[in-house]
């Protein structure tokens, strides 16, 4: 079973309606229901909990202009998440820190199929392993495997090939398994 | 090899990973984060503000033309009937008749300076309600140039009506399907421009009295053994206070947009 994002919140028609209509109490509500989301995808993506900070103000700003352009064809968490997730990675490529990280071309690592590592379980052991990660690899590993985008959207948002994206989840993996203390397994 | 695993075992590992990293604690941004971003919000930048000089002009044009399309010939009121009506048409009728006479130091020469005088002199009709209403001689004929309180006369001519002349109502009046119709077009009206963040005190609470009095005709209106006559003369008196209300608050947004002052001050409400 996919895993749920944590942007999957059901907002009712009438506090959209409220907040298209300029409402800045519909716009705290929305403000309060979607800060923590937004301000986790971008400290995943950026590293950074300043810059997660500014994302969070961005992204909120920028949909609060925008919000009377959202026609409801598709849930609106999900028009949210993707503002989100643009501003972050314009922040890592204004920042420069994509194009250094990316250089790598591991496009031929064998993707990771070994079990979880136990220490995997252990919140705190992970996020520090997350936070070890380069800032492309750890977005695209948490864009794949936490929010659930596939490799072609992952390789849309990034501006890159499908193949990147890829390379960057294996890469990512492995790095995973070896802060986490976890020998590889086998690929032979 | 990878590519050797059947596909449904290849891919149990990647849920697991996607679970274990979507079940982390979601993090906490720092403090004052809304504050940051309430600040930097647009007083006016919706999309609303696009059509809110249209809004306006509809809802001005629409408050200035029904009452006077439904008004009887004459705006004469009857001194004994209105006696028997609430206080705040003691105000309405103080209009001195003349409607067409201009502000006298607002040149109204388009719709949203009619606005303008609106505000101005719908807060005066709260002052007015205080017990030493001291109007001097210049506003008089401003205040007859006010949308609202041309609603009110039409209110107050449609009590007196029975008195002056049924046959005239009766040609003019609108159906009860006119009335509903009217009444949700004015509260989807009054939806797309209420605005709270700004303000001025006086004209919120005129907009707080024009909610009080919808509540009880809202609650009057909710009684099962209501007249036939009764219902109708409930819902007219509904869409005249929507009217006033609406007058109020697109002014209210109007002045705001433009740097208008309401009564000594704007007030940023948050």
């Amino acid at each position: 079973m996919p895993p749920v994002s944590s942007f999957a919140i059901d907002v009712p028609d009438t506090l959209l309606a409220r907040a298209r209509a300029g409402r800045q109490d519909a716009y705290e509500q929305i403000y309060r229901w979607f800060e923590r989301p937004v301000f986790t995808l971008a400290l995943r993506i950026c590293g950074d909990r300043e810059e997660a900070a500014d994302v969070l103000q961005d992204t909120m700003l920028k949909l609060f202009h925008h919000i009377g352009e959202f026609r409801g064809g598709s849930p609106f968490w999900g028009w949210l998440r993707q503002i989100a997730v643009n501003e972050a990675l314009m922040r890592l490529r204004r920042n420069r820190r994509f194009d250094m990280e990316i250089a790598v071309d591991e496009e031929d690592l064998p993707q990771d199929h070994g079990s979880l590592p136990p220490a995997a379980a252990d919140a705190a052991l992970l996020q520090r392993a997350l936070a070890a990660l380069p800032a492309a690899t750890r977005s695209v590993l948490w864009l794949y495997h936490a929010e659930g985008y596939t490799h072609d959207e992952i390789a849309r948002l990034m501006q890159r090939t499908p193949s990147f994206s890829k390379s960057q989840l294996a890469r990512g993996t492995r790095r995973l398994r070896t802060l986490l203390q976890i020998e590889e397994p086998s690929h032979a | 090899m990878p590519d050797a695993r059947p596909p449904e075992a290849a891919s149990a590992p990647s849920d697991d990973w996607g679970q274990v990293l979507a079940a982390l604690p979601l993090e906490s941004p720092p403090e004052g984060g809304w504050q940051r971003v309430a600040q930097r919000l647009p007083a006016r930048r919706s999309p609303a503000r696009v059509w809110v000089p249209a809004a306006l002009a509809a809802s001005l044009a629409l408050l200035l033309l029904v009452p006077w399309k439904t008004q009887p010939p004459t705006t004469q009121v009857n001194p004994g009937v209105a006696s028997s009506s609430q206080h705040d048409q003691h105000v309405e009728r103080a209009p001195p008749p003349t409607v067409s006479a201009p502000p006298a130091t607002v040149d109204a020469t388009d719709a949203t300076q009619v606005a303008v005088a609106a505000t101005e002199t719908g807060e005066r009709d709260v002052a007015a309600s205080l017990p030493e209403p001291s109007v001097d001689a210049a506003t008089q004929p401003r205040r007859s140039t006010t949308p609202h309180l041309l609603a009110d006369t039409h209110k107050a001519a449609t009590v007196t009506a029975p008195v002056a002349s049924t046959d005239k109502k009766a040609a003019t009046s609108p159906s009860q399907e006119d009335l509903y119709a009217e009444s949700a077009r004015l509260e989807a009206l009054l939806a797309q421009i209420r605005d709270d963040r700004v303000s001025s005190g006086t004209a919120m609470a005129l907009s707080a009295e024009l909610h009080d009095r919808l509540g009880g005709i809202d609650a009057a209106l909710s009684q099962p053994e209501l007249e036939a006559g009764e219902r109708l003369g409930l819902w007219r008196e509904r869409v005249a206070t929507l009217q006033r209300l609406t007058g109020v608050e697109s002014t209210q947004r109007w002045m705001a947009a433009n740097g208008y002052r309401a009564d000594g001050q704007v007030a940023q409400i948050y």
